[in-house]
């Protein structure tokens, strides 16, 4: 049990590079999302499907292929290579932008036609129409949703440490080589991701809570 | 770009995709019977019994599939119990796949109505016949979409193995990358050869819910 808390205490050393990580990356993917859901909702065909294929492409490719990709093939075409933890933000950053354009979608789509036709017959143009209409509704059905994909990408995140970020995850094999005893770094690892995303997907559940009386009064007066 | 090396590097990277294929193969059957068993006691009227599985879920879940890995891989040792890779992998992500999938399977066993247990129960059905030809035949319709959709992802998943050097995909893609250094062609294709098994699953899936929106069995 002590070796459990001596672990638990090595490797919170590696939290800040998983949260900054996970932070970078889904805060990449937030504002990479805003273009790729107006591709996907535009009404021209081509940006429809340069926005589809984006998303496709994306979600049909596990992180660890565009790691190497990035981590290891562009350095041989000539570009700089990247730290390991830049290539991990780029990725995760870029991935992430696929999964909440989803989001977002699925956010817009909760939203009934009739507020747009509704604005569109005060006399709204589009950006007022999404500011002040769309977007404040979408918020509700989205932002549970985005809670949740941030737990999911918090987990993700530790594939990065086979390219040498120094994480969680990274310090414990070290640890493991070191020391050969698995069974409690690996336990004490998981206890740090437990810790970390407890708090989140408590506070998810606690807003969609929120949201959906919010909702129901809403509707109900 | 070297776009006429890529054949060669399909066929190289043929052996990983089969063991890739093969994981997914262990960790789906070892992980469906879990998480029917998690689904089950999750609707236990035993209280211990509902929180341990919710417990047990939790846990499987609650970590990354990679330190799940390695706490099956390097962690079971300590109890005299050494699996090779290829089995620690699949023993690891079935209980990963259990805890994702126990929800989905619990939301079909519960869309079936009440009446149809009742009514076995009327009928003098024992349980786990009431389970086996009732509850389970009506539920598939309803879990099969979501379950497809679980094994698509697990299908990515077990590129992570590749963490513990099971032969799959993505060890066979670095290995070649670090002999020929065409690290961009070897990788291009290992990630389409992801993408194309998983862009035509998914649109199965899409398919088949749109089916049984349809309400045509």
């Amino acid at each position: 049990m002590t070796d459990f808390f001596h672990y638990l205490t090595v490797l919170s050393s590696g939290v800040r590079y998983t949260l900054e990580l996970t932070f970078a990356a889904v805060g990449l993917g937030l504002v990479l999302a805003i273009p790729v859901t107006a591709a996907r909702r535009s009404s021209s065909r081509a940006y429809r499907f340069l926005g589809t294929a984006f998303v496709e492409l994306l979600r049909a490719i596990p992180p660890l292929p565009w790691l190497f990709l990035v981590f290891f093939a562009l350095p041989t075409m000539g570009l700089t290579p990247l730290q390991p933890m830049t290539a991990g933000i780029l990725v995760f950053g870029i991935i992430s932008a696929a999964y909440l354009t989803e989001i977002y979608r699925a956010g817009f789509r909760a939203v009934p036609a009739g507020q747009a036709e509704a604005a569109a017959a005060l006399g709204l143009g589009p950006f007022h129409t999404y500011a002040r209409i769309l977007v404040p509704q979408a918020v509700k059905t989205a932002l549970p949703l985005a809670l949740a994909y941030f737990i999911g990408a918090l987990k993700d995140s530790a594939i990065v440490s086979v390219i040498g970020v120094q994480d969680i995850s990274a310090r414990a094999v070290a640890q493991n080589v070191a020391n050969s005893n698995g069974l409690i770094v690996f336990l004490a690892a998981a206890a740090i991701y437990l810790c970390l995303s407890l708090p989140v997907a408590l506070f998810g559940r606690w807003l969609s809570y929120r949201l959906g009386t919010q909702n129901a009064v809403r509707v109900g007066a | 770009m070297n776009i006429h090396a890529w054949p060669d590097y399909l066929s190289q990277l043929w052996p990983g995709l089969r063991t890739s294929f093969l994981l997914l193969v262990a960790l789906v059957a070892l992980g469906t019977p879990l998480s029917l068993l998690l689904a089950s006691t999750q609707r236990s009227h035993r209280k211990a019994v509902r929180w341990t599985t919710i417990g047990i879920v939790e846990f499987a879940r609650g970590m990354p599939s990679l330190v799940l890995l390695y706490l099956v891989y390097f962690g079971l040792p300590s109890f005299n119990l050494t699996l090779g890779a290829f089995t620690a992998a699949s023993v690891a992500l079935a209980i990963n796949y259990a805890g994702y999938t126990s929800d989905a399977i619990k939301s079909g066993l519960d869309a079936v109505p009440m009446g149809q247990v009742e009514a076995s129960e009327a009928l003098g059905l024992s349980r786990g016949v009431t389970m086996r030809r009732v509850i389970l035949p009506q539920a598939v319709r309803i879990i099969t979409p979501p379950m497809l959709s679980w094994i698509i992802v697990y299908f990515q998943t077990t590129s992570i193995a590749f963490a513990i050097s099971v032969p799959e995909l993505m060890s066979k893609a670095y290995s070649i990358a670090s002999v020929n250094f065409q690290y961009l062609g070897v990788f291009a294709v290992a990630g389409l050869l992801y993408a194309v098994v998983s862009i035509p699953g998914s649109q199965l899936v899409s398919a088949l819910e749109r089916r049984q929106q349809r309400g045509t069995p």
